[in-house]
């Protein structure tokens, strides 16, 4: 399990096609939006599917940054370890 | 975006309230923030080494100076720290959450709670700071614990009226415990006076030696 | 913890740190309009407009510009055409506008029903009370109804008051007189100044102004904390040392180290009471040294012996006072030189604990004929049970060394209120005074007031009423059945607090409070009147050094509130003498839509031509403060004296024509001292300086023989410390205004009690431990301070009155002094205890 939270900046303009998008995508919940800006969590299995995510979302158009605020990975860490 | 590369712009986050010990320190990372401890703290790395987490100078602290770091305070979580402009530390004689330590995270051979050192106050903002503007304010002098010492006023013609005194706060860093009473008592939105970490400067020295020469 | 809630929890936090993240790069943090008090700074572009105003705090009497926006008060600063401050203020003064706008504001008014205040109208608040009024007066005379008032009254409020109690009452009441049943909690405060100024010049107040601290090279602070209790004027004190340090010297005498005693050159501690041998003792060395001022002594000064063994006021109806403790004697100068010579260094130093060496050279700094000597006082020497007496000793050490009326050098009495000069002494607010130092015993003044008053003579009562103490006693003791509060706390600040506030509840008194927040007082109220507050109303303030300042009204009050004046007009529309008037027809006869200034003539024309000329109306709302007497050069123009052929001798005169005398009884400065001389061509005046209002005294001062005295209650062996009460620079009072001052309230949240750091370590108390206090009349617990703000003596302790919620006045004593019926809160017996 690894959880990461994003800040997503859009143009004001494409605000409502990037959260539409952005809803449709899987094993993301968006917690809230504010002034064309929308925080996210990601739930992923490993950190490389986060980062797929997030360039995913980079590539939407209108979107202006895709910021990780939050990374939670010691699951991930610990599989690693033991392997 | 590679993972490396995800991982080191954000705020991460890698364990919860039940890790401690000195190995894991150097494998997690820090936090950005700077955490004043209680007295006699060990140095902060030293410290969130032997600190257990267990809370009890947390209970033990009269006055809740003390509060808990929880989860959005990364690899402090579960460490006590001050937050002056909420609680500040009133320098109880006693020193009860010392006591309370049960490993050696604060100095058990601190017994003379004016000798404790959580930081030093500095006047952080001189053109907002009242008493420098010449109004009779100097609340952080007169709450301070060890007035006269820790701080003193220095004195100077008031630039406007020429019939008035400017009555400078002065810290002194010799004497100053960092409790933060100055800085939780300061009558500004944003405080004037503010505790920061006692190292600061030039750590070599160098001008204690042209100090030591001038006087 | 479970992997599912660990999941929970982690993503939740993921969450909650986006969203945080997420609201700090959006800008959304709120922030309050920050208020403005840059000196000189740009306000214009903040669209604020800007009044003058004075603070509404102690008696310094700072200007303040008050700065209005959308009808709503946003910001004071010093106002730099002022000449008491120049632009400065306190920290109090510069939170001043939020003192209007505590959440707890009163804005209705209340009834008690069933045991609980409830909101009312007003006209049932107004009925109740007039009705109350009528009652009692028609019953038990006008001795049963009693008001208690203040030094923070404007000017106009307390002359409406005197008026109401003094005049209108006397046409309801049965026995046809009014009420001297008036006291200012003044009284508690200055009362003792009062005394002594009109025992030794027959006038009342300083015959200098703060300008003496430019001029004056040696300071004396007599138990006053003024870097604490008058700050700004203190800031004047440091920065005259400052410009000449070497010269400049600062002596403070006290019970405590304060901060005062921090930036002085010399502390001397003296033990309580003591205070009376070491003035002594300075006028002993300044014979013995030939040091006084031989011409002025034979010029200027009448000797005279005071009754001793005086008594406390302890007992009820002042049963343990005798009726002559006022009386003087008057002796030679020889005699007054033999009953000093009693107070030599070592028998004086022996009393007050502070060596022989000390005690010589402040005796020599104060003697110095080349020094230049203010002396400057408050409570210490005021709430004393010798305050009169202690008072007098400081005039005579002044008037023996010539060292008075000049620019630089004379004893000035500091005031704790804003208006306790410009209200409670000027026009009189006091139970034995009328307007411009005249008094209800003297015939000759009841007609004159009776005359301006347009009122018969008779209905002026000639009997003095109930001072400050007697007045709660007689709540006590059934005397008293109606009592209105205006504008002061006393159910928080009377000495022996349990037995006012137990008589407060449980006797047959009806008791109106007219204020803006709840207090202890409010909370034995029958009726709560909410009232308007400074610039809420149009007012004037006098501060210590006879100044007088107008503001204009600057914003409404809130909800219903009202004026003080307009209150009490309400009720006298309400009393009705006959078919045709009510009292308001004849005490308040004024244009509804003009009565300030109306008021102001009719107050003003009690003060001119006797040299303690208030300034025209025009004046005092145009002007940043003038100080009285506001003399014009021709007779023209106040209609009563003349100074033309001695106008070109005067400085500082304006063009306008008037001077606002700034050292009264010298004749360079004040044209009644000119004119007096040129008229007594028969008498020298050394220095041009004449006591032109002591007629009594064929013109001249008078040097007061009185002894030590021990004070009314000393510790014991039950009882061991020594109890001070006082202030704190941060709060003012009872703190009913800066406690609600989110700020200062931040800075000082409580009161503690100050220990001496060896008493504290005997006993095992440390900072911050809980600490009982107790008295023989309650005890209080409070946080013990030790080596803070202020040190007290071994065996003393001392703690600030302002809080609420542990009022130290529950355990301090409701002595005396005899002459002036101040009391004492700085000396009673108590025990200390770790709790």
């Amino acid at each position: 399990m690894v959880i990461s939270s994003l800040v997503i900046s859009s143009s004001p303009t494409a605000f409502d096609a990037v959260c539409d998008s952005i809803g449709k995508m899987p094993k993301i919940e968006i917690v809230e939006k504010q002034d064309s800006k929308l925080a996210i969590v990601l739930e992923t299995d490993s950190t490389e599917e986060a980062v797929t995510i997030a360039s995913e979302i980079q590539s939407l158009d209108g979107i202006l940054n895709v910021e990780l605020v939050s990374h939670f990975f010691e699951d991930e860490q610990k599989q690693e370890e033991n392997q | 975006m590679d993972r490396r590369e995800f991982i080191k712009k954000g705020f991460v986050i890698t364990a919860i309230g039940t890790v401690g010990g000195f190995s894991l320190v150097n494998l997690m990372g820090r936090s950005r923030e700077i955490y004043f401890r209680p007295p006699g703290a060990l140095p902060e790395d030293e410290f969130l080494a032997a600190c257990i987490r267990c809370g009890k100078c947390v209970q033990d602290c009269p006055y809740d100076t003390l509060v808990l770091a929880d989860i959005r305070d990364g690899i402090s979580v579960g460490t006590p720290y001050i937050t002056f402009r909420s609680v500040p530390c009133y320098m109880c004689e006693d020193l009860p959450c010392i006591a309370a330590c049960p490993t050696d995270a604060l100095d058990h051979s601190l017994t003379d709670v004016n000798k404790m050192n959580i930081g030093t106050a500095v006047i952080t903002d001189r053109e907002a700071c009242l008493s420098l503007n010449g109004i009779r304010c100097e609340i952080c002098y007169r709450v301070c614990p060890l007035i006269d010492k820790a701080i003193t006023l220095n004195k100077q013609e008031q630039a406007i009226t020429h019939r008035h005194t400017v009555f400078e706060p002065v810290i002194h860093k010799d004497f100053c415990t960092g409790c933060g009473i100055c800085e939780n008592a300061c009558p500004l939105d944003e405080t004037a006076i503010r505790v920061i970490p006692s190292e600061r400067g030039d750590k070599a020295g160098h001008y204690f030696y042209l100090r030591e020469q001038q006087s | 913890m479970g992997a599912m809630d660990r999941r929970d929890f982690i993503k939740s936090t993921a969450a909650s740190l986006a969203v945080s993240s997420l609201l700090v790069s959006c800008g959304k943090k709120e922030k309050g309009e920050p208020l403005v008090q840059k000196i000189g700074g740009e306000i214009d572009a903040l669209g604020i407009k800007w009044d003058k105003s004075v603070c509404r705090f102690c008696g310094v009497g700072c200007g303040v510009l008050v700065g209005r926006k959308n009808g709503k008060v946003v910001a004071t600063k010093g106002d730099p055409e002022c000449w008491s401050n120049k632009g400065l203020n306190c920290i109090k003064g510069y939170f001043l506008s939020k003192i209007l706008y505590g959440k707890d504001r009163l804005t209705t008014p209340l009834i008690r029903k069933n045991g609980k205040l409830v909101s009312a109208t007003w006209d049932e608040a107004l009925d109740l009370i007039a009705k109350k009024y009528e009652e009692i007066l028609k019953r038990d005379g006008s001795d049963a109804v009693a008001m208690f008032g203040t030094g923070q009254w404007t000017i106009f409020e307390g002359y409406a008051a005197v008026k109401f109690m003094k005049a209108g009452l006397g046409f309801i009441s049965k026995d046809g007189v009014g009420s001297n049943n008036i006291d200012p909690n003044a009284r508690m405060c200055m009362a003792s100044a009062v005394a002594a100024f009109m025992r030794t010049f027959q006038s009342d107040e300083p015959m200098g102004t703060y300008e003496d601290i430019e001029h004056a090279d040696t300071f004396f602070t007599w138990g006053a904390n003024m870097a604490e209790m008058h700050p700004v004027l203190f800031s004047r004190i440091i920065d005259t040392k400052l410009k000449n340090p070497d010269r400049v010297k600062i002596v403070d005498l006290g019970t405590q180290f304060t901060r005062v005693s921090e930036e002085a050159d010399l502390y001397l501690e003296f033990k309580p009471q003591t205070d009376l041998a070491i003035a002594n003792y300075f006028a002993n060395y300044i014979i013995k040294n030939k040091l006084y001022d031989e011409d002025f002594v034979k010029d200027n000064l009448v000797f005279k012996k005071g009754e001793t063994n005086i008594g406390y006021g302890l007992k009820d109806k002042g049963a343990d006072i005798p009726k002559t403790a006022g009386k003087m004697e008057k002796i030679s100068f020889d005699e007054y030189k033999k009953f000093v010579s009693t107070y030599t260094a070592k028998y004086t130093s022996k009393l007050s604990g502070v060596p022989v060496e000390k005690l010589r050279e402040a005796a020599k700094l104060i003697s110095d004929p080349n020094r230049k000597v203010c002396s400057y006082w408050t409570m210490g020497f005021n709430q004393h049970t010798r305050g009169t007496w202690v008072n007098h000793l400081v005039y005579n050490i002044h008037l023996l060394t010539g060292k008075i009326a000049k620019p630089g050098q004379g004893p000035f009495s500091l005031t704790g209120q804003p208006s306790a000069c410009g209200t409670a002494r000027e026009v009189g607010t006091f139970v034995h005074r009328l307007p411009a130092d005249m008094v209800v015993k003297v015939a000759k003044h009841r007609e004159i007031a009776a005359k301006i008053w347009k009122i018969p003579v008779e209905k002026i009562n000639p009997k003095v009423g109930l001072h400050t103490i007697e007045m709660f006693r007689a709540i006590d003791n059934g005397q008293i059945k109606l009592l209105w509060t205006q504008v002061t706390n006393p159910f928080h600040s009377m000495p022996n607090l349990n037995r006012f506030t137990k008589a407060a509840k449980e006797r047959d008194i009806f008791i109106i409070v007219s204020d803006v927040y709840p207090t202890r007082s409010t909370e034995v109220a029958d009726v709560v009147l909410p009232s308007a507050m400074w610039v809420e109303k149009e007012g004037a303030y006098g501060n210590a050094e006879r100044r007088t300042q107008h503001w204009n009204k600057i914003a409404d009050s809130p909800g219903e509130a009202r004026t003080e004046i307009w209150q009490m007009w309400e009720v006298a529309k309400r009393l009705k003498v006959d078919a045709n008037r009510t009292v308001a027809d004849i005490i308040y006869n004024y244009n509804p839509d003009n009565y300030y200034e109306e008021m102001w003539d009719e107050y003003r024309s009690f003060t001119l031509g006797i040299g303690k000329d208030l300034a025209p109306y025009n004046v005092i709302r145009e002007e940043h403060g003038v100080c009285w007497p506001y003399v014009a050069k021709s007779k023209a123009v106040n209609g009563k004296k003349d100074f033309s052929d001695v106008w070109a001798d005067i400085e500082n005169t304006e063009p306008n024509g008037f001077v606002s005398v700034k050292w009264r009884y010298n004749a360079r400065y004040d044209p009644y001292a000119a004119k007096f001389i040129k008229e007594h061509p028969e008498r020298s005046f050394k220095d041009g300086i004449v006591f032109y209002k002591a007629s009594k005294n064929d013109y001249r001062a008078t040097v007061l023989a009185v002894p030590y005295e021990p004070p009314g209650e000393s510790p014991d062996n039950e009882y061991p410390f020594w109890l001070c009460t006082g202030r704190v620079l941060e709060h003012w009072h009872t703190g009913t205004m800066t406690m609600r001052v989110p700020e200062l309230r931040r800075a000082v949240p409580r009161a503690v009690v100050n220990l001496n750091e060896d008493d504290a370590r005997k006993m095992g108390i440390k900072r911050g431990d809980l600490v009982r206090i107790s008295s023989r009349r309650g005890s209080v617990v409070f946080p013990a301070d030790i080596g803070g703000r202020s040190v007290p003596q071994k065996g003393l302790v001392f703690i600030p009155f302002f809080d609420e919620t542990r009022m130290v006045n529950e355990i301090t004593l409701d002595q005396y002094d005899p002459i002036s019926k101040e009391p004492d809160y700085k000396k009673c017996a108590v025990k200390v205890e770790k709790v």
